[in-house]
């Protein structure tokens, strides 16, 4: 069709400079995202670093290998474990808090309370192990405290069953102050008007959140749910490697820890390389079907 | 008037301008790789100890160590070695860098193919360079220019020589260790509170935790130090006979892994049983190496098994915070059931030494081995004093990694010949040590001045108690076994080797801590043979067994 071909060509000559000005952002996307996604090869590979992307080719061996090794499943169920319920947590923990501060009439202690809860985040988790090791050991401040109160000492970084959840809890506490300022924004911008009016019709604070604060709240809601999906499979390396120790592997081991250990520490790429692949997959796969639910349940689309 | 199109147009070209991959920044970097191999060959002098007429420029990499305390500007560019290779040989040793992650660098610039002119690798990055065909024979070369001493070190190590070579050929440079008296472990205690509840040396094991509980009952924290690891479990284990973490020869000839065998049984349920009884640490499952250094330093703990650095590292801190009393002496581990304790000795190699294809003068790099070499060896009395201790003290050997090749024999002789100095006196004339002098000037420094940085050196050598002086018994004795992996993993060790590790680790620890039996073991060892180490047993058997 002619004429159309024609309408593109004034668009494109009226938009030339975005594209110009898009151009560098596209090129650096290129070169460090889609260039190096050649180098997956290696995980199809015997890879000897000498040798480089020319190392013999081996096809699914190295996923063959690792889905043999004893303990690897278990290390997929123990990831899905802890970042499900960090993912769940990691919601419902700042919503209510952004929706009570919300509620704060006064400024000047909701700022306050803001920065508090969001400086955890800043602080790496290497510093921030070594603090919680000294706060959950058995003679740590926690316990002391606990025996106190009359309770049994609890090995909250020495007991499998514990473990878990130590990581669940101190992930949230050190993320939920961001989560809380995402959705503090989100808030700020439902229109007051909405409430004046529900004001006139007589309704409570409590039901003024059913349903006006929440409901409009479910959009940015479900966004960090579709951005959050993505990493399931990463249920913090950093966090558990800095807390973890054998005792806790049956269910503290997850994905990346046991291919730290496996692949990493004996230089064995293709491995990692194998593992790094399938998570991508999986995590493209949980990003689609979280984006097709999101549209079906919650009526939100991105594009 | 500025058309706004005019003006986006600006931003947008100066956006891009600004990207550096555009000016050519990022096409600089690639040229220059491939190091100074670009250089010419420098004519060879005739003799294996003149100097080149030409100067000759090598290139080589540096692991950084924090344990090197440079004086006067020194640097590890340019350092008390590095001016006598210029001096000497008129060679000019470059760094094409320095890092604190050697290892990881190292496999970078391997897949880069940018290697120096020589390095040290490890042995599996050994096994890679050569398969990619990047470094040379050097087996010809070795017996061209290697000095009678270098060639002495493989005479008495020539199995360690073995694992240099590939199908038949050498082509890393083993550089050895310190020598089988440094692989030994020994129980360390507290020597004020052993003075202060006036105990005796321990004889058995059960003196030993008779020693740690009294300590606990006394001066509180607790009794026995151990990690996540199980470390400490492992050094104690000879006391039964067992002997884990070696390849050890079974009694029906075949090589087995130490750590799976019957005897091991035995001493987790003893283990078991004092972690019941309180005298293990309760948090050793959370325990790792800097915790427990931090406990011993702060007094917690009066008794833990270790190796023979100990001295070092904790021990000026230990004396820092808790004064020179505290000091922490070591004893050999004692039997637990009445039989000779045979201690572990592991393959110990520090490295290899390689020299890249593309190196021009590979000799150039056999002479700087052969001055180390006879720096270590030969340089007492040939020498001046003031040379050689400005080549070993603050560490600076540390600036030669790459080319240290270690006699054998150097800290038995080294033992030696500082427990006899000091056996004659604190003031005696030291140019006969050679480099030995500043090991022993160390321990003269910690007995007149109680000096912390001398520690280290008093109880790893400083007379017949110290680490040194047990472990030159076992030596002279005979009562050690050798790993029988004399060399590097086979292929399945390689790539399950940390799995293996993680089902005995994991199990042990549970039935320590009373989650499982004790008859749990045989399933352990069982996985363990699933999981590879059946395969890895018969690959052992096939490489090194007889």
């Amino acid at each position: 069709m002619p004429s159309k071909k024609k309408i593109d060509k004034t668009k494109l000559r009226n938009q030339a400079q975005y594209h110009l000005m898009l151009l560098p952002g596209v090129i650096i996307t290129l070169i460090f995202c889609y260039i190096p996604l050649y180098g997956l090869i290696i995980a199809f590979e015997d890879y000897n670093p000498g040798l480089g992307f020319a190392s013999p080719w081996v096809g699914l061996d190295n996923f063959k290998f690792l889905f043999n090794q004893p303990n690897f499943v278990r290390t997929i169920w123990n990831t899905l474990y802890i970042a499900v319920f960090k993912l769940l947590l990691g919601i419902i923990v700042p919503v209510t808090f952004a929706v009570l501060l919300n509620e704060m009439i006064s400024n000047k202690v909701k700022r306050v309370y803001q920065t508090l809860i969001y400086i955890p985040n800043f602080m790496s988790w290497v510093i921030l192990a070594g603090v919680m090791m000294d706060l959950l050991g058995s003679d740590g401040a926690i316990n002391v405290l606990l025996g106190k109160l009359g309770i049994e000492a609890i090995s909250f970084l020495g007991n499998a069953k514990v473990f878990p959840w130590t990581m669940i809890i101190s992930d949230v506490w050190k993320g939920f102050g961001y989560g809380t300022i995402v959705y503090l924004a989100a808030l700020t911008g439902i229109d007051p008007g909405l409430y004046e009016s529900a004001t006139l019709d007589g309704a409570t604070r409590w039901q003024k959140i059913r349903y006006i604060t929440v409901p409009l709240l479910k959009p940015t809601i479900v966004l960090m749910l579709v951005l959050a999906l993505g990493g399931v499979l990463n249920a913090g390396f950093d966090q558990v490697f800095n807390l973890y120790s054998p005792v806790v592997y049956s269910t503290g081991d997850i994905i990346d820890t046991y291919v730290y250990r496996l692949g990493i520490q004996q230089a064995q790429y293709s491995i990692g390389a194998a593992v790094g692949l399938f998570k991508s997959l999986v995590s493209c796969i949980l990003v689609c079907v979280s984006y097709y639910m999101a549209d079906k349940l919650a009526g939100y689309k991105i594009f | 008037m500025w058309d706004k199109k005019v003006i986006a147009l600006a931003i947008a070209a100066v956006l891009i301008l600004c990207f550096p991959g555009f000016v050519g920044r990022g096409a600089g970097a690639v040229g220059n790789s491939g190091g100074g191999s670009a250089a010419e060959a420098v004519p060879v002098p005739e003799g294996l100890w003149d100097p080149y007429e030409q100067e000759l420029t090598l290139t080589t990499v540096m692991e950084e160590n924090s344990g090197t305390s440079f004086q006067n500007g020194d640097t590890y560019d340019d350092n008390p070695w590095y001016r006598a290779f210029k001096d000497r040989f008129n060679i000019n040793l470059k760094n094409m860098w320095i890092s604190n992650d050697y290892g990881t660098k190292l496999n970078l610039a391997i897949a880069d193919r940018d290697l120096p002119d020589f390095c040290y690798v490890n042995a599996s990055q050994l096994a890679s360079l050569e398969k990619s065909g990047l470094i040379m024979d050097l087996t010809d070369l070795f017996d061209t220019y290697a000095s009678d001493t270098l060639k002495s070190y493989f005479e008495i190590e020539s199995d360690t020589y073995e694992t240099g070579c590939l199908g038949g050929r050498l082509y890393g440079i083993p550089q050895l260790s310190y020598g089988n008296i440094d692989k030994f472990n020994y129980v360390w205690i507290r020597k004020d509170w052993k003075d202060q509840l006036g105990l005796a040396d321990p004889q058995t094991m059960d003196d030993v935790l008779a020693i740690a509980q009294a300590f606990k009952e006394n001066f509180g924290g607790y009794a026995m130090g151990e990690m996540q690891n199980l470390d400490n479990m492992n050094r104690l284990a000879v006391a039964y006979g067992a002997h884990p973490g070696i390849w050890i020869e079974l009694e029906d000839g075949t090589l087995g892994y130490g750590t799976v065998q019957p005897e091991m049984k035995e001493v987790i349920a003893a283990y078991a049983e004092w972690y019941a009884e309180g005298i293990i640490n309760p948090n050793f499952t959370t325990t790792n190496q800097d915790k427990l250094f931090q406990d011993a330093i702060n007094g917690e703990v009066g008794v833990v098994p270790w190796a023979q650095w100990f001295g070092y590292n904790p021990g000026p801190q230990i004396i820092e915070n808790l004064g020179p009393e505290a000091i922490f002496e070591p004893y050999p581990i004692p039997s637990a059931n009445g039989a000779e304790v045979e201690g572990n000795v592991g393959f110990g190699n520090i490295g290899y030494i390689v020299i890249s294809n593309n190196c021009k003068n590979p000799e150039g790099v056999f002479k700087l081995i052969n001055f180390w070499c006879y720096m270590m060896d030969d340089a007492a009395g040939n020498e001046d004093l003031e040379f050689i201790s400005s080549l070993y003290d603050n560490n600076y050997p540390n600036c030669v990694r790459c080319l240290t090749v270690i006699n054998p024999m150097t800290d038995y002789n080294q033992y030696t010949k500082v427990t006899d100095a000091l056996a004659k006196g604190l003031d005696v004339d030291v140019t006969e040590l050679g480099k030995d002098a500043s090991k022993y000037n160390s321990c003269v420094a910690w007995l007149t001045k109680q000096d912390p940085d001398g520690v280290g050196d008093w109880l790893q050598q400083g007379n017949d108690k110290s680490a040194y002086g047990i472990a030159k018994e076992y030596l002279d004795s005979g009562t050690y076994l050798k790993d029988a992996k004399w060399g590097q993993d086979t292929a399945t060790l390689q790539s399950v080797g940390s799995t293996l590790n993680d089902i005995l680790v994991e199990g042990f620890t549970q039935i320590i801590i009373g989650e499982k039996d004790i008859d749990y073991f045989d399933t352990l060892v069982e996985q363990w043979w699933k999981a590879g180490g059946e395969m890895a047993t018969a690959e052992i058997n096939e490489t090194y067994g007889n």
